[in-house]
């Protein structure tokens, strides 16, 4: 599963296309603080990009693709 | 795929082909015309589109670099020029040979594809050519000149690159790099094609550094639509221009390249509340830099760096130094600038003034920039005629790309207060109450451009693609609901069919009269025969008009063949180095579709020579005291039951003398026919298939080239030619073919017991001539009919039948006269009778050989007519 859910966090890995963008939104609009770790993603589809830069939520760590990692500088 | 689909592709896409191509050659005579080049680019589009749903990756490769030149045209990036119409045309021909392909076999070859690849790369590479061209492009003219910063700025903010990303970049600029700054701004639906613009930002070539940003302003996030994309992409690369538009082809309208200076980049930063030690150094560095000491320089700089806190602006300024003091001399001014800017604690001033603009609500509030005015007028215009329009659903829809449109354009000039406003607008505005949005518009235009000396925070290029399209989107809908297409796409054998369905039934209502005919003589029941005859009355009257409702479904306007020779005098008179205005005449004259693509090939044929040899060269015809373009006038008109084209050019015309000569040289006519022959005889050589070399043509100065096939061919279709022409002033050449060719009107003869039918166009007259008034000159039997000696033969003898003809009671032959191509024949037969409409069938198999007839009729009692072919009767006559 490209996004899992605990509690306030979301973890999500590998390629997450346009697919995973309603669940990760059902999941930004429910958590008041959300929170992502991105250190699995390989890749993300702009609605969830999208998503991230809209509802800014605490990134608790970057992706390891360093750089993928520097859009979330 | 279904076969269907692809057939009504192939139809619909010949249309659009034939459409651009004339759009093509209507822009290049009148210039541009927004109208025209709006449909020139929707056709493309739409052929675009299609061949999507096929799998014919060149075609779409193609069409799809077509439509790029055709946009940047439309919008006005590109001037038009014949140079595209060029490529433009030829692209047309790739796609038209590949559309032939498919027909033909259901694919296109790989040459094809091969040579369309080519095409849009040629194509690609000629819009690269044109956007870096400094001319001819507004956004890349503002990159260019030096004088207008500031518009490039408004494109990109250096402030967001960090310090180090761009350090790097201006020492790849040093050592002689191009860096691109690049602003992609996704269109909202773009993930609805599948598109993800993230996913093709992380791949660009040479990405330094990119950054994402929201275009909008997000209310209520919990409300958002996910699936509408507002997220902007800024990179910075090193990849040439080619490469990046080879990477964005599929969206290069939403992309914005902008080539960097380093001064673009050297942008010091930090806090700027630092001591003022820096005057000593700066007038040591001054002196460094005189004296092109370079090493100490370095090393001061290095110095005092350690000296400052790094988080200080002239800590920054020092770092730039730096790195430029490398690059000496050449970084010299930039180096002044610096120091000049530590000195003054001013920001740096490279060449022009260059404000770090901090706050952006400095500005007059009500300013706007005067293209962003522009827009808000048009959307006024379209608010005001949308209160005529009654479709809600239509209402609805212009309304939102209205606000649309307007957001779009606030959004670009981040003007955040003015899209607050535009909500509150939004909310109020319903499609039956324009009021608020007109009164807010209303506002907006009473704010003055802003003065020039200010140029707009986000210039043109944003707003400019959009405007013509929201017009467009707008204008055509109203009309385009309602009506549906009244026009009905049938297939030619269908036609056909139905139409030799007709001829038999024209030929089975005939045995009606005979039926009748008989009723009364052999059954003796005269009142049968009578209601017979009603009936038949009846039928035929009906009859006539099915038979002239499908000849008016055969019917085509000579414009379907017309349209084609825009293209071929252009190209041909471009290739030979001549002017030439090519004037149409009686496009609307229709005639048989048959008769219309026969009559391609003979005018192609003609066109060609009149350009050819016809018209002169401009500095020959100037020389002649001619305008300096050629005329070819093609002109159609209906004559009875013919169909006339002239091809009337004002060339160098005939020159009938060498042409007698020539003839005579080559032994086609003898040297008592070159001292008699009259000219306008003479001209008629022209058809003579010896001489229609092109070593003569050309010779000659005048025609020739296959002049001979034009005749064969029309008269082939029952027509004929004729040439005019007079020396220096032109030549008139003369087509003229049957309406139609479905029903013929034949004379009936009868000959040895048969019935045969002679095509009445033939026909001269009828004469009764006395066995003592033929006389017999050297075996050949002649008469002399108003005063003129007329050959005759024995139809019998002819037909190979051996019986002597019948004379009436006074010894009296009966003489058909016939004209064959132009003389006079007499034909002796035994009797006349009436004439009749025929549909002649053709022979086909083994009886295709028979060339005396040119083909059967059934008659009304059901018996066959032959038909005599009279060209090949007077043959037979000669051997």
């Amino acid at each position: 599963m490209p996004v899992e859910i605990k509690k306030k966090e979301a973890k999500l890995t590998g390629v997450l296309g346009i697919e995973e963008a309603e669940e990760l939104f059902n999941f930004l609009v429910d958590k008041k603080k959300p929170k992502v770790d991105l250190s699995e993603v390989e890749h993300l589809h702009t609605a969830c990009l999208q998503l991230l830069l809209v509802f800014k939520p605490d990134v608790v760590a970057l992706p390891q693709d360093k750089e993928l990692a520097l859009w979330f500088l | 795929m279904s076969s269907g689909l692809l057939e009504q592709f192939i139809l619909e896409s010949r249309e659009g082909l034939q459409r651009i191509s004339e759009i093509l050659i209507t822009l290049e005579e009148k210039g541009e015309d927004k109208g025209l080049l709006n449909e020139l680019f929707r056709l493309v589009h739409t052929m675009k589109g299609n061949s999507g749903l096929f799998d014919l990756p060149s075609m779409t490769k193609l069409l799809h670099a077509s439509e790029d030149l055709m946009n940047l045209v439309r919008e006005g990036k590109v001037p038009y020029s014949s140079e595209i119409a060029d490529i433009l045309l030829s692209a047309i021909d790739i796609v038209s040979t590949m559309l032939d392909e498919l027909e033909t076999s259901g694919s296109t070859s790989s040459e094809t594809n091969s040579s369309a690849e080519e095409k849009a790369k040629e194509i690609r590479s000629f819009i690269e050519a044109k956007i870096t061209e400094p001319k001819d492009i507004s956004y890349t003219k503002e990159l260019q000149e030096e004088v207008k910063p500031e518009d490039k700025k408004s494109v990109f903010n250096p402030g967001l690159i960090p310090e180090e990303v761009r350090m790097i970049t201006v020492k790849k600029m040093l050592e002689g790099g191009k860096v691109y700054f690049i602003l992609y701004t996704p269109e909202a639906e773009c993930f609805y094609k599948g598109e993800d613009p993230f996913y093709l930002v992380r791949k660009v070539p040479f990405l330094i550094w990119g950054r994402c940003y929201l275009r909008e302003e997000v209310p209520d996030p919990s409300l958002m639509d996910i699936y509408r994309c507002i997220t902007n992409f800024e990179l910075l690369s090193f990849a040439s221009h080619e490469e990046l538009s080879e990477h964005f082809k599929y969206v290069l309208d939403q992309v914005k390249f902008v080539e960097l200076k380093p001064t673009d980049l050297i942008i010091p930063e930090g806090d700027r509340n630092g001591g003022s030690v820096y005057e000593d150094f700066v007038s040591e560095a001054r002196k460094y830099l005189e004296e092109n000491n370079f090493e100490t320089f370095k090393n001061a700089v290095r110095g005092l760096l350690e000296l400052t806190s790094p988080k200080l602006y002239y800590a920054s300024i020092l770092r730039w130094i730096d790195l430029l003091v490398d690059y000496l001399p050449k970084t010299k001014n930039i180096i002044e600038a610096l120091l000049q800017s530590l000195e003054t604690e001013t920001p740096p001033i490279f060449e022009v003034k260059k404000e770090i603009s901090i706050s952006p609500e400095i500005s007059i509030k009500m300013s706007l920039p005067k293209e962003f005015l522009d827009i808000l007028e048009t959307q006024r215009i379209v608010v005001e005629k949308l209160k005529n329009i009654e479709d809600a659903l239509l209402k609805t829809n212009i309304l939102k790309s209205i606000f649309l449109t307007i957001e779009n354009g606030l959004t670009s000039l981040k003007r955040t207060d003015l899209l607050k406003e535009l909500k509150e607008v939004a909310e109020k505005t319903t499609p039956n109450n324009l009021k608020p949005l007109e009164d807010w518009l209303n506002k907006l235009r009473e704010a003055q451009p802003e003065p020039p000396q200010q140029p707009p925070k986000q210039p043109e290029y944003l707003e400019r693609p959009e405007q013509p399209e929201q017009l467009e989107q707008i204008k055509p809908e109203p009309s385009a609901t309602p009506i549906t297409s009244r026009v009905l796409k049938v297939d030619e054998p269908k036609i056909d069919r139905l139409m030799n369905l007709v001829g038999e039934f024209v030929v089975a209502k005939n045995s009606l009269a005979y039926l009748a005919q008989k009723a009364d003589a052999v059954y003796g029941v005269p009142e049968l025969s009578k209601e017979l005859k009603a009936q038949y009355s009846v039928l035929n009257r009906i009859s006539e008009e099915m038979q002239d409702a499908i000849m008016q479904v055969r019917m085509v306007p000579v414009s379907t063949v017309f349209q084609r020779f825009p293209r071929l005098v252009r190209d041909l008179s471009k290739k030979l180095g001549k002017k030439v205005k090519l004037i149409l005449e009686g496009e609307e004259t229709e005639a048989d579709k048959n008769v219309i693509e026969a009559l391609a090939d003979p005018l192609i044929h003609i066109i060609r020579n009149s350009l050819d040899h016809g018209i002169e060269l401009p500095e020959e015809r100037v020389a002649k005291g001619k305008p300096e373009i050629g005329t070819i006038i093609l002109r159609a008109k209906q004559e009875a039951d013919q169909v006339v084209i002239e091809v009337i050019d004002d060339g160098r015309g005939i020159d009938p003398e060498k042409l007698k000569l020539k003839a005579y040289e080559k032994g086609l006519i003898s040297e008592e026919q070159l001292k008699k022959m009259k000219d306008s005889e003479a001209l008629n050589l022209i058809f003579l298939p010896g001489l229609s070399t092109k070593e003569v043509a050309s010779d000659l100065s005048g025609r020739g080239v296959g002049m001979d096939v034009v005749k064969t061919t029309v008269e082939k279709f029952g027509g004929s030619v004729s040439v005019k022409s007079t020396l220096d002033k032109g030549t008139v050449i003369t087509l003229s073919l049957p309406l139609s060719m479905a029903v013929s009107h034949v004379m009936i003869i009868e000959s040895a017991g048969e019935k045969f039918g002679i095509p009445m166009e033939n026909v001269v007259e009828t004469v009764r001539v006395s066995k003592k008034d033929i006389q017999t000159i050297k075996g050949k039997m002649t008469t002399v009919l108003r005063n003129k000696v007329v050959p005759i033969f024995y139809l019998n003898a002819l037909l190979d039948i051996e019986q002597p003809h019948l004379t009436n009671e006074d010894g009296e032959y009966a003489v058909l006269v016939l004209s064959v191509k132009g003389e006079l024949i007499g034909v002796i037969v035994d009797r006349f009778h009436e004439t009749a409409d025929i549909i002649l069938k053709p022979f086909t198999g083994f009886l295709a050989g028979l060339r005396l007839f040119s083909g059967t009729a059934i008659m009304g009692d059901g018996s066959v007519l032959l038909i005599i072919n009279p060209k090949e009767l007077i043959n037979a006559g000669r051997n």
